[in-house]
């Protein structure tokens, strides 16, 4: 079988569009028009709707201060008995020594990289993580790969704890998306994740199960005074 | 198919007692719907789940998109399928964007005219890594190539990850539904197939299964060589493609393994990512209502080298496998599809007969198009009617495809934009005819009358509006109407001459 090449494959596509080559204008796509698309305006109160819209996904939400913020996090980890967790944040220096200090195992992710590292993942209890941003319009976290951002803190863990900056709310998805669109392929990372509340199936007869394969809780601390 | 002795039979089971899921989704040829659709319709419990299932999702989009875009509802149902619409009359320019951008980002991107290039792609891919083990989240263009069973024939254990369809594969079943693949399945077949395969005790609690499901999952992500995706938007001007998925199946599948392969369809195409918000506003809320499905997962390339982890090969196949044949002009805007699902559940057809009466991967009114167009109109030549043209799919879809046109255009195409038999010419001649002066109608009501009144068959019922008795048979092309159903015998007077009487004994005109 000989197989096809881009410059095969595209003449197949030549064809059905009426030409015999790719067009060499740039075709002008329809804007987004955002009187039809935008749910979230820039001066609506966005804290109070990303509290609002995260809290109806199934996440639990903490309205904190930069001064309750590990009191009230190391008192969740009591309420759920956890043990064992770790921490992936850009600065994660302050947050691991609020862990270690209320007596929880920390473990260190870093220490094992790539598959190993996501395998070790596979035991831990919880863990914490920063956001890149916030969505407003849906109460979602969005959570980027990076050095300093292992993937499976977000989504191996059965327990995400996400903290989130007011500042780093956005109001609607359109701006998010606006906002990382200047970039260049390479500087992209690989991996970005939105995420909108604890892991849900219903695929067994309509019934609403939360935890399937990623974290089955979810809880945001929303520093009010950052 | 195996099952335990005693066990009542499932609803899939009922349906064609000798297929296994393969069988399901590619019948022989021609396709014959009828077998299957009575199956379907004498199976009661597959008439509750997917009658109550699909109507519920169906005021759940409702709802949503209400709630959400209000006025503008239809209004950002045009914008989406204008942008779809748009990228495929320019799919050549922004699959060519895509390439150069994907690659720039250090994905290899691979070219599949059809299922068989693209599945021998996969292979090789497969076997250069000596895989072993693939998990894979859903994707209906790995159903159209039949992947899973030939990467299980050169001997790679590929487990579907999504709840329903890995449910479905250990039961050897097939999905019935866009978006909730085993919407024809109950509990308590689940909790057999569990029992059976996986030696677990039974329970058909449905958060049990899915605890069972999680845990023998969870492992197998760990232990897999490569993960494998669909893809819902691949974006051109990133290179990006994005899943979405709400377990969170597809995030492990293409971040656990050590080599992600995505099989995509080129119809899947957006220009920007400025346009990406605009489908993941209106895909959840299409198929089940909520604002937005629980993980997006947009990739940009392989891990990069900075980061800690993630796949270090990245591999998309763009696959034909007779989608250009869709682009033509004629067909280009079935292409637009999002495969949300919001056509299957709004429509009354598919939810009397099922997803696995369309005899194809894809069922329901999309499947009813996009079938005959890919698999020849000769081979499914009973698709194009299974609708009746109410319209609701029309009204669901995102990006407003005019379903009812296109399945209006098939069966003219069937029928080479002539009725084949004599007595059906005669009778259409007549009726338009008849249509022509308020008076010749209103004659034309009155001889029909006289005519099936000559053929009631008796009394029947003791409802006493329906006593007039019932016509069994009628000859011509209404000969389907009283296929399956007896008509009403019409009353010696008619709706108009009853009015006017009425009328005039209350003292009008
Ligand atoms: S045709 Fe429209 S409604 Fe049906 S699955 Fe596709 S996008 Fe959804």
């Amino acid at each position: 079988m000989t197989r096809s090449t881009r410059e095969s494959f595209l003449s197949r596509l030549h064809k059905p569009l009426g030409r015999t080559s790719t067009i060499t204008n740039v075709p002008t796509p329809p804007e987004v028009d955002e009187s039809i698309a935008r749910l979230v305006q820039p001066d609506d109160d966005l804290f109070a709707v990303f509290c609002e819209k995260a809290a109806a996904t199934g996440m639990k939400v903490h309205q904190v201060t930069g001064d309750s913020l590990y009191e009230t996090i190391t008192a969740r980890l009591r309420e759920e008995n956890v043990r064992k967790l770790s921490v992936s944040m850009n600065d994660p220096m302050a947050t691991e020594s609020a862990i270690k200090s209320a007596g929880f195992e920390l473990h260190d992710w870093k220490a094992v990289p790539g598959k190993d590292g996501l395998d070790a993942q596979f035991d831990l209890d919880a863990g914490i993580t920063d956001v890149h941003n916030a969505i407003a319009e849906t109460g979602s976290l969005i959570c980027q790969s990076g050095s300093s951002h292992t993937r499976g803190m977000s989504l191996i863990v059965p327990w995400h704890l996400a903290i989130v900056k007011k500042s780093q709310i956005m109001p609607d998805l359109i701006d998010f998306w606006n906002d990382r669109s200047s970039l260049s392929p390479d500087q992209m990372p690989a991996s970005i994740a939105i995420i909108t509340g604890p892991s849900k199936t219903a695929d067994i007869e309509g019934v609403l199960i939360t935890g399937v394969h990623g974290p089955a809780m979810v809880d945001v601390f929303v520093v009010e005074d950052q | 198919m195996s099952s335990a002795p005693g066990s009542q039979t499932t609803a899939s089971e009922s349906v064609e007692l000798t297929m296994d899921g393969h069988d399901i989704l590619f019948p022989k040829l021609p396709y014959d719907m009828k077998q299957r659709v009575q199956g379907a319709t004498n199976n009661a419990e597959l008439q509750e789940f997917v009658n109550s299932a699909t109507r519920m999702r169906d005021q759940m989009r409702i709802n949503g998109c209400k709630d959400a875009f209000g006025d503008n509802y239809d209004k950002i149902r045009a914008l989406a399928g204008d942008i779809k619409q748009h990228t495929l009359d320019n799919l050549d320019y922004y699959i060519e964007q895509f390439i150069d951008n994907a690659t720039a980002a250090g994905t290899n991107v691979h070219y599949a005219a059809d299922a068989e290039e693209a599945n021998a792609i996969c292979k090789e891919i497969c076997q250069k890594h000596n895989a072993k083990l693939v998990v894979k989240s859903k994707s209906m263009v790995t159903e159209e190539t039949n992947l899973v069973h030939e990467l299980e024939a050169i001997g790679v254990e590929t487990i579907e990850t999504d709840l329903g369809e890995y449910i479905l594969q250990l039961d050897h079943d097939a999905p019935s539904h866009l978006v909730t693949p085993m919407i024809h399945k109950n509990r308590a077949s689940v909790g057999r197939a569990f029992a059976r395969e996986l030696g677990v005790e039974y329970t058909d609690d449905p958060g049990e299964l899915t605890k069972i499901a999680r845990r023998v999952l969870r492992d197998k992500y760990r232990q897999a060589d490569i993960g494998m995706s669909g893809g819902n938007f691949m974006i051109a001007d990133s290179g990006s493609v994005c899943i979405c998925t709400n377990e969170g199946n597809g995030r492990l599948c293409t971040s656990v393994p050590p080599v992600h392969i995505a099989y995509i369809g080129i119809e899947k195409m957006i220009p920007s990512r400025k346009h990406l918000p605009v489908f993941l506003k209106l895909l959840s809320r299409s198929a089940i209502g909520s604002p937005i499905t629980v993980y997006n997962h947009i990739m940009t390339g392989p891990k990069r080298n900075a980061e800690p982890d993630g796949p270090q090969e990245q591999h998309i196949i763009l696959i034909d496998n007779g989608r250009t044949e869709v682009l033509k002009p004629e067909t280009r805007e079935m292409l637009r599809c999002i495969r949300c699902g919001a056509c299957l559940n709004s429509c009354p057809v598919y939810r009397k007969v099922g997803g696995h009466s369309y005899g194809s991967v894809y069922p329901g009114p999309i499947g009813a198009l996009l079938t005959p167009v890919f698999k020849g109109l000769a081979n499914y030549k009973d698709l194009p009617y299974a609708s009746s043209l109410c319209g609701a799919c029309y009204e669901a879809c995102p990006v407003k495809i005019n379903i009812p046109k296109y399945l209006i255009q098939l069966r003219s195409d069937l029928i080479g934009g002539k009725h084949d038999k004599f007595t059906d010419r005669v009778f259409f001649k007549l009726w338009s005819f008849s249509l022509k002066k308020a008076w010749m109608y209103r004659l034309a009501g009155k001889m029909a009358g006289v005519f099936l009144r000559l053929r009631n068959k008796g009394v029947k019922n003791k409802n006493p509006y329906l006593n007039r008795g019932w016509v069994e048979k009628v000859p011509g092309p209404a000969a389907g109407w009283t296929e399956k159903r007896d008509l009403v015998t019409p009353p010696t007077k008619d709706f108009r001459s009853w009015w006017d009487e009425h009328q005039k004994s209350k003292g009008g005109k």
